[in-house]
C-alpha cells in the first residue's frame, strides 16, 4: 500500500528495553517492572512452558519466518499513563496527533486508552462514567486495583493452553485494557483504544478483559497501526470477554498494521443467558493475519454475532473467520464474512460452528463472499460445522467470483471509467459490513478501496 | 449427458474419475453400516461438465464418510455436486467437499449444496465444504443447510388428517426425490 499514511516512525526513547530474545529472565524483569503478584509470574513462567512445547499450527499462513529471537518483548516507552496528552513525550504526542485521536476523543469518545509499545501511556474517562462506577484501565493497573476479578477470569477463556500465540501472550503479557461495567449500566458513546507499534522488531503483547455486568451495554473500538520496516514485528494479542446476563456488547477493530506485522490474535466470548456479543472485525493491513473472534453461548436466549471485512493486497495473506459455539438451547448466531483479494493478496475464510447435544432449538447461519480483482490474487472458504442435536436449524452458503460483468458493463454505459465503477462496486460489495464501522472509519476505508482501484483494469 | 451410478459399497476407495465430457454420477446409500468413501472428479478438459448427486438415508448407528472433490485444472468447465441425506435414529453423517480452481482455470463455474434433514435424537453431521480458488474470473460457490422437518409442512398435513409420522415420511421422500 503506497497510501499508507501511518507508516511515519518517530526515534525512540525508551525508558526500558529488555532488548531482542526471549527466556526466564526476560519475563521475571517484566514482572518485576510492573510489581506483580507471584501467581501472576508463575502464570507466565508456565505459560512460557507450554509456549515452547507448543508447535507452530501447520495450517492457516505461513508462520516459519518469524524469528523470535530478533524480536523485542518489552519496551518501556514512558514514565507513566498520562491523562493529559501535553504530558506525554513530544514523539508519542505528535504520534497520536498524526492518528487524530486526541481530536476525535474531544468530539466523540466516552473514554481513550493510548499503547504504545508494551504500555499504556494514555488514558481517559468521563467523569459522568466514573461516577456510575465504570472502570476502564490499563491490563497492568486492573490487575493492581481489581487483582480478584483479574484472577478470577484471566486466562478463563482463553487459558495458555489454547495455542502458541496465546501462550506467548500469557507469558509476556503487557498492556491492553481492563473494562468493567456495573449491572445496568449503559455506555451511550463508544470507549477507544489504540495500539501504536514504533520500534523495530517489536513485539506487542497485549491482554483485554472486559467484564459487562448484568443489562450493561459498552461499545469497544480498537484501531491498530505501525511504522513500515524492512523486518518484522509481531503483534500477539488476547481479549476475553464476560457478557452477563442480558448485557450487550460491542467490540469493534479496525486492524491497519503495516505489511511487515505478523498479526496472530486470540479473541473469545462467553455468553450468558439473554446477553448478545457482537464482534465487528475489519482487516486491511499486516502481512499475516490469523484471528478468529468467537462466540461461546453459554445459556439459553444467547446470541453472537461476527461481521468480518478482509482486505488482501500484494504480499498480503488475511485469514480471518469467526466461531460460534452453541453450549446451551435455544441460542442463536450470525456470521457475515466478506473479502476482496487484489494484486497477489490471499484472503481466506476459516470458521467453526459447534452445536452440542444439550443445545436444542439452535439457529445459526454463515455467509462468506469472497471477491477476487485480478488472477494473481487468490481466495479460500475453509468452514467447519459439527452439529450433534437434531432440533437446529443451520445455514451456511459462500460464494467466490470476480467483479460481475453486467454491474461494469451499466456504469460503463452511464458513462462511469472503469477504474472508477469497479471501485463503486467493490465499495457496494464491502458496505453492508463497512456501515457498522463508526463513521469515520467506514468513510477512511472507502477512500482507501477507491483509491486501492485506481488503474487496475479488473 | 452420460449418467452413471457409483457403488458406494464396492468402489475402489479412494475414487478417482477424469471428466473429459458432459458426465452426471449419481451414488447412494440406504442402511445402518459404517461407509466410507472418497470420490475425486478432475475437469481435465475444456468445455467439459460433471454433476454429481449423492442421496443418503441413514438407520440406527450408520455411520457415513463422505469426501467429494472437484477439481477444475483447465479453463470453461462446469460442476454442480448435490448432497442430500436424511439422518434417522442414531445416524451420523461425515461430510467434507471440496471446490478446487486451479491457477489459470478461468471460466469456472462450480456449486455444491448439501442438504441434511435431521429426523433422530441422536443424528449428527459433521459438514467441511471449502472453497480454494486460484483464479479470478470464475464463479464458485458453496450451500450448507441442515433442520428438522419444517413444523408448517407438518402442520399442513396433520391438518389434512396425516399422523405426524406418515408426515414426516412423506417429507423425507419428497426430499430425496430426484427427477
Amino acid at each position: 500500500m503506497e497510501d499508507y499514511k501511518y507508516g511515519f516512525s518517530e526515534p525512540e526513547k525508551n525508558l526500558v528495553d529488555l532488548g531482542p530474545g526471549l527466556n526466564e529472565d526476560v519475563i521475571r524483569r517484566i514482572s518485576a517492572i510492573k510489581e506483580e503478584p507471584s501467581w501472576m509470574l508463575e502464570k507466565r513462567l508456565s505459560a512460557y512452558k507450554i509456549f515452547l512445547a507448543k508447535k507452530i499450527p501447520d495450517w492457516g499462513g505461513d508462520l516459519s519466518r518469524i524469528d523470535y529471537d530478533k524480536i523485542r518483548y518489552y519496551i518501556k516507552p514512558s514514565e507513566k499513563e498520562e491523562n493529559l496528552w501535553d504530558n506525554l513525550p513530544r514523539e508519542i504526542k505528535e504520534t497520536y496527533d498524526k492518528i487524530g485521536i486526541p481530536e476525535a476523543e474531544k468530539k466523540y469518545l466516552a473514554g481513550v486508552k493510548a499503547q504504545y509499545e508494551s504500555e499504556v501511556i494514555y488514558g481517559s474517562l468521563l467523569e459522568d462514567l466514573k461516577k456510575r462506577g465504570v472502570v476502564f484501565l490499563g491490563m497492568d493497573e486492573g490487575l493492581k486495583k481489581y487483582p480478584d476479578l483479574v484472577l478470577e477470569y484471566f486466562g478463563k477463556l482463553v487459558p495458555a493452553s489454547d495455542n502458541k500465540f496465546a501462550a506467548l501472550n500469557t507469558a509476556v503479557w503487557s498492556g491492553g485494557s481492563f473494562i468493567y461495567v456495573p449491572r445496568n449500566v449503559k455506555i451511550e458513546l463508544p470507549l477507544q483504544a489504540y495500539f501504536r507499534i514504533n520500534a523495530k522488531n517489536m513485539g506487542q503483547f497485549e491482554r483485554t478483559l472486559i467484564i459487562a455486568d448484568e443489562g450493561s451495554f459498552v461499545s469497544y473500538v480498537e484501531g491498530c497501526t505501525a511504522p513500515v520496516y524492512s523486518t518484522d514485528s509481531l503483534h500477539a494479542a488476547v481479549v476475553e470477554i464476560i457478557v452477563k446476563r442480558g448485557a450487550r456488547v460491542r467490540y469493534t477493530t479496525i486492524q491497519n498494521w503495516s505489511k511487515n506485522v505478523y498479526n496472530l490474535v486470540t479473541k473469545r466470548a462467553f455468553v450468558y443467558g439473554e446477553g448478545t456479543m457482537e464482534w465487528v472485525d475489519g482487516n486491511i493491513g499486516s502481512k499475516l493475519t490469523m484471528k478468529y473472534p468467537s462466540v461461546y453461548l453459554m445459556e439459553p436466549y444467547a446470541k453472537g454475532s461476527v461481521l468480518s471485512l478482509a482486505y488482501a493486497g500484494a504480499g498480503q495473506h488475511q485469514d480471518a473467520g469467526a466461531k460460534a459455539v452453541h453450549l446451551a438451547p435455544n441460542t442463536s448466531s450470525q456470521i457475515i464474512s466478506k473479502s476482496v483479494s487484489k494484486d497477489g493478496g490471499r484472503t481466506s475464510y476459516r470458521g467453526l460452528l459447534k452445536i452440542v447435544e444439550s443445545a436444542s432449538n439452535c439457529k445459526s447461519n454463515v455467509v462468506c463472499d469472497a471477491l477476487i480483482l485480478d488472477e494473481k490474487s487468490r481466495s479460500d472458504t475453509y468452514p467447519y460445522m459439527k452439529v450433534d442435536n437434531e432440533d437446529v436449524s443451520v445455514g451456511h452458503e459462500a460464494s467466490v467470483g470476480k467483479v460481475g460483468e453486467d454491474q461494469l458493463f451499466y456504469l460503463k454505459s452511464r458513462g462511469v471509467p472503469e477504474s472508477e465503477a469497479i471501485g463503486m462496486i467493490v465499495n457496494g460489495f464491502i458496505e453492508p459490513i463497512a456501515k457498522e464501522f463508526p463513521m469515520e472509519y467506514a468513510l477512511e476505508l472507502n477512500k482507501l478501496i477507491s483509491l486501492e482501484m485506481e488503474g487496475s483494469m479488473g | 449427458m452420460i449418467r452413471r451410478e457409483l457403488d458406494l459399497t464396492e468402489s475402489p476407495n479412494p475414487l478417482k474419475i477424469s471428466v473429459g465430457g458432459k458426465e452426471e454420477y449419481i451414488f447412494s446409500y440406504y442402511g445402518d453400516g459404517i461407509v466410507s468413501q472418497d470420490i475425486q472428479f478432475d475437469l481435465v478438459k475444456a468445455g467439459s461438465e460433471v454433476k454429481v448427486l449423492g442421496l443418503i438415508l441413514g438407520l440406527k448407528d450408520a455411520k457415513i464418510d463422505l469426501n467429494v472433490q472437484v477439481n477444475h485444472l483447465v479453463p470453461n468447465t462446469k460442476c454442480t455436486v448435490l448432497v442430500k441425506a436424511v439422518l434417522k435414529d442414531k445416524s451420523k453423517l461425515d461430510f467434507f467437499g471440496k471446490l478446487f480452481v486451479s491457477k489459470g482455470a478461468h471460466g469456472s463455474d462450480s456449486f455444491l449444496d448439501q442438504r441434511t434433514l435431521l429426523l433422530g435424537d441422536g443424528v449428527g453431521v459433521d459438514s467441511t465444504p471449502q472453497l480454494e480458488i486460484l483464479a479470478n474470473n470464475v464463479k464458485c460457490s458453496h450451500k450448507v443447510s441442515m433442520s428438522k422437518p419444517s413444523v408448517d409442512e407438518i402442520f399442513y398435513m396433520s391438518s389434512r388428517g396425516l399422523f405426524r409420522d406418515n408426515a414426516v415420511e412423506l417429507i423425507s421422500k419428497g426430499f430425496l426425490a430426484y427427477e
